[in-house]
């Protein structure tokens, strides 16, 4: 999936149909109105190839008369391939595809010069090495300007900046690269010196034409280029733990100051870096200050620059779910041993828990004030206060892996699933109120 | 004719219609994940469908959906 702006925006994404044909779909905002309501759907380009299609990403240019949609895909042999299409009459036009065979190759990443006109480069790396490439309105032509192999360990991640300058992030080195004169402007270490506190970088964005954005798994890191990379200042978002920052992109035009960070726990927050640039400016007057007060200073911006805008979501699959029905709330259980009740009006994400074990089913009382959770040995009654979930007793129930939990409609009784029996209990005393078997069968209940 | 023949014959249409209000989660095997449109609009991918989210409270949080197409096996790609 890939956004464009041609002057306004475009949406692309790739998809596999019924017969494992590629389908690239090229969805336009433009005439949607009020604000985008229905997008309109241009194009859909059906590429044949062979089965096992693995698609790595999908890049477009954004130079408004070389409408140029690329996608490197994995087959038997790596290939690129070059789409052209036409917005006015809509019509495609199949440019080039280019294979490499698949020993030489592992492409992680392509990304154009989406921001400087002139140039219609665009950057495809491996792990080792990076390619700077060009094309023509119609067909590939100087195609691989330079196959440079860095001397710095593993690609991380590549960024334009406006002018057409490159930087690079590998496991120890920011580079900052002239593409056109096929120079390295200048490298720093920035690994080497690094401490656990300041984690292992995972992402970078450029912004303007000197600043890199850097996203470790701790912190967000700020560093601009003059006659070398200085880092001019950085987060500190210690609050949340395993802050592991997946992919950044920069949000509105370039006075908003703003950029939305994804996080491997799928947090996707909006982060204003315009309070640290006046924060940094600001520093040198707060020397007066003690180290208390100025820690304090620090926790007050990043919690006013830090805007959650999407509800945290599991990392791994959903196994239960339940519907409160006094108040509007989602409770659900996943793989990842979390907990999750969201509020469906307000559309946030309302309270997270992670526990021990694994959650096999769930169950929402009536009243919205309590829970039950199926684990792996017992079954755990909960309590749903305003701003936490606690355990209601120290053991629970046992009952092993009981895939089904149900309150009865007052809320009184709770039946949970337990082997080829049904248990109802008491859930005022937590005490067994009656146990239900089927005589003629030995199998496990389900539902 | 049962009963609930009788009732889905006296229903109108527009009575049993469904429609996707708002859809949580995100998909984290596609990356980058999130794009920006402009200052109050991201594009995500959430299943088989991409959502235009407008995460401003002026608009409620609304979302726009674009389904996989119709011979979509439901694996978005990329």
């Amino acid at each position: 999936m890939t956004v464009a702006n041609y002057g306004k925006p475009y949406i692309f994404f790739v998809e596999e149909d019924i017969d494992s044909n590629l389908r690239i779909n090229i969805y336009s905002l433009i005439n949607s109105s009020p604000l985008y309501n229905c997008p309109n759907k241009l194009v859909e380009l059906t590429f044949m190839e062979e089965p096992k299609i693995e698609v790595y990403c999908i890049a477009t240019s954004n130079k408004e008369h070389s409408n140029v949609v690329c996608v490197p895909i994995k087959t038997d042999s790596h290939s690129l391939v070059f789409w052209r299409w036409d917005s006015d009459n809509l019509k495609e036009q199949f440019i080039q595809t280019i294979r490499y065979p698949v020993e030489e190759f592992e492409f992680l990443r392509i990304k154009f010069n989406i921001e400087y006109r002139n140039l219609d480069y665009f950057v495809l790396y491996t792990d080792e090495f990076f390619m700077y490439c060009s094309y023509d309105t119609l067909f590939v032509k100087h195609f691989m300007v330079a196959d440079i192999k860095t001397k710095y360990g593993k690609i991380l991640d590549a960024s334009w900046f406006f002018d057409g300058k490159l930087a690079i992030v590998t496991e120890t080195t920011l580079i900052f690269y002239n593409v056109q004169e096929k120079i390295e402007l200048s490298k720093l270490k920035i690994n080497l010196m690094r401490t656990e506190k300041e984690g292992i970088i995972t992402g970078i964005h450029t912004i303007y034409d000197s600043m890199v954005l850097v996203g470790t798994n701790k912190r967000l890191e700020f560093w601009e280029y003059k006659r070398e990379y200085e880092r001019t200042f950085c987060t500190n978002f210690e609050n949340y733990p395993n802050f592991d920052f997946k992919s950044l992109s920069f949000v509105g035009n370039v006075e908003d100051s703003s950029v939305i960070a994804t996080t491997t726990n799928n947090d996707v927050f909006l982060i204003n870096f315009e309070k640290y640039k006046s924060y940094n400016d600001a520093k040198l007057k707060m020397e007066s200050l003690t180290d208390d007060e100025i820690q304090k200073q620090i926790e007050k911006r990043d919690k006013n620059s830090l805007k959650p805008i999407l509800p945290s979501f599991p990392t791994k699959s959903i196994e239960a779910l339940d519907i409160c029905i006094n108040k509007p709330y989602i409770i659900i259980g996943s793989k990842d041993q979390t907990l999750r009740i969201y509020n469906y009006l307000e559309k946030k994400l309302h309270l997270s828990k992670t526990f021990q074990e694994e959650i096999f089913s769930v169950a929402f009382h009536p009243s919205g004030n309590y829970a039950i959770i199926s684990n792996e040995e017992r079954l755990r009654p909960l309590h749903i206060f305003y701003d936490a979930i606690e355990n209601m007793t120290q053991n629970g129930i046992p009952s092993k892996k009981s895939k089904d939990v149900k309150f009865s409609h007052g809320g009184h009784l709770f039946s949970f699933e337990a082997g080829n029996r049904v248990e109802i209990w008491n859930f005022l005393t937590l005490q067994l109120y009656q146990s239900l078997k089927f005589a003629f069968s030995t199998s496990k209940v389900n539902n | 004719m049962s009963n609930f023949d009788n009732l889905l014959a006296e229903t109108p249409d527009h009575d049993i219609n469904i429609k996707t209000e708002y859809i949580f989660g995100i998909r984290e095997d596609l990356s980058p994940n999130v794009y920006t449109i402009d200052q109050d609009y991201i594009v995500y991918a959430a299943a088989n469908y991409i959502i235009i989210y407008n995460y401003t409270l002026k608009h409620k949080k609304t979302q726009q959906f674009i389904p996989g197409a119709i011979h979509s096996n439901g694996n978005l790609l990329n």
